[in-house]
């Protein structure tokens, strides 16, 4: 009798299931982002250094705002690069 | 009156005093502009993310200051705007949660507030196969067993009260991450009434080097292939070497920073679990969070 392992699939069963997103900082009430600690904005952006949309991290358009202008600042301070290759 | 942060990066070719006097330099201009000082916070010489005046590196300074309307705001930026030595500055209004969050920060609040987010995002890297040290919370009761060497006998009655609430659900949880030294003291921590001399003659061999905060079991991995048993070795080696070793490891342990770990496992080989647990509530991650940033 074939158990359930040796089952194969035609398709990946678990592409139909979607994740709940959050937005983290609704989650954990974190109110303000400090443009000063790259480390933390590095969540928020890609490989090549651009932002990240909110479908992709989740998080609230209020929050999604103070992420985007926090990155801009520390792109300012050379904290961030505006552009990047492989960064991650 | 509104509170105010500007941020400075000045060239760091500079001699030292130099750049502590252009940093002081503006400082009074503030406080000559009727402001009210803050806070001044030396974020110190960091690398640049991109070349700016052909400098790859500069000397962060941020001020946080008061003052009403922001009138010193445009003549400040005027000086700074023509001090050739200046690679960049901003200026930002605060809002409310702003002030909390840099009040917060200075009171070593963030950290703790902001571990809820670095667990989150423990779970989030070891979904993407990359696991990251920082809370060993869970192992702490079967590992204390296991870590104290030469003061297992002295440390062995507070144990067994560290144990018993924490023994039964940790004993099981850790035996995968917590290596070879686990096999055996699993079954010791079971038992409450520990024979201390089974721990000792085990621990002297080998300490569990996840009590530093900032090691997990992959890097406690790394150190005892580099030969770093115990927390009297680790001590010894300071923060060069082991960021050697976890740069030789490959680049996704750039990350980690073994600055404090030296001296944790330095407290840990003491025995003075109290004032390193105390110490490490304050740490976020096993970095300082005086030094720099959090989270």
């Amino acid at each position: 009798m074939a158990s359930r392992d040796d089952i194969k699939f035609l398709s990946n069963p678990n592409i139909g299931q979607k994740r709940q997103k959050y937005c983290r900082f609704k989650k954990f009430g974190i109110k303000y982002i400090d443009y000063k600690d790259p480390d933390f904005l590095m969540q928020f952006i890609n490989e090549q250094g651009k932002i990240l949309p909110r479908r992709i991290t989740g998080n609230s358009l209020k929050y999604q705002r103070k992420v985007s202008s926090a990155i801009k600042r520390a792109r300012h301070l050379g904290m961030l690069p505006y552009v990047a290759d492989l960064m991650k | 009156m509104r509170q105010y942060e500007v941020t400075f990066v000045i060239d760091p070719v500079l001699p030292k005093n130099e750049i502590q006097d252009k940093a002081n330099v503006y400082i009074d201009f503030l406080k000559g502009k009727e402001c009210e000082i803050v806070n001044i916070d030396e974020l110190g010489l960091r690398q640049l993310a991109y070349p700016i005046k052909r400098r790859n590196s500069g000397v962060y300074y941020c001020v946080e200051f008061k003052n009403e309307y922001g009138a010193a705001i445009d003549e400040l930026e005027l000086e700074m705007r023509r001090d050739e030595q200046l690679l960049r500055f901003l200026t930002v209004s605060l809002d409310k949660f702003g002030v909390k969050y840099n009040q917060d920060k200075r009171d070593g609040k963030i950290g703790t507030v902001k571990k809820k987010s670095t667990e989150d995002k423990d779970g989030k890297d070891n979904k993407d196969g990359r696991g990251r040290g920082g809370n060993n919370r869970g192992s702490n009761g079967a590992a204390k067993s296991a870590a104290p060497k030469t003061d297992a006998k002295t440390e062995a009655p507070k144990d067994a009260v560290a144990k018993t609430p924490a023994a039964t659900p940790a004993a099981e949880a850790t035996p995968a991450a917590a290596a070879p030294v686990a096999e055996t003291t699993t079954p010791v921590a079971a038992t409450p009434a520990a024979t201390p001399a089974a721990t000792s003659t085990d621990a002297t061999a080998k300490d569990d080097l996840k009590k530093v905060e900032g090691v997990g079991p992959k890097i406690e991995q790394l150190m005892n292939e580099a030969g770093i048993l115990t927390f009297a070795q680790m001590a010894a080696a300071g923060p060069d070497k082991m960021k050697e070793i976890l740069a030789a490891a490959g680049t996704r342990f750039n990350r980690h920073d073994p600055t404090t770990w030296g001296d944790q496992a330095k407290m840990a080989a003491e025995g003075k679990w109290d004032e390193l647990k105390k110490w490490q509530d304050e740490m976020d991650g096993g970095k300082a969070t005086s030094s720099d940033e959090e989270e």
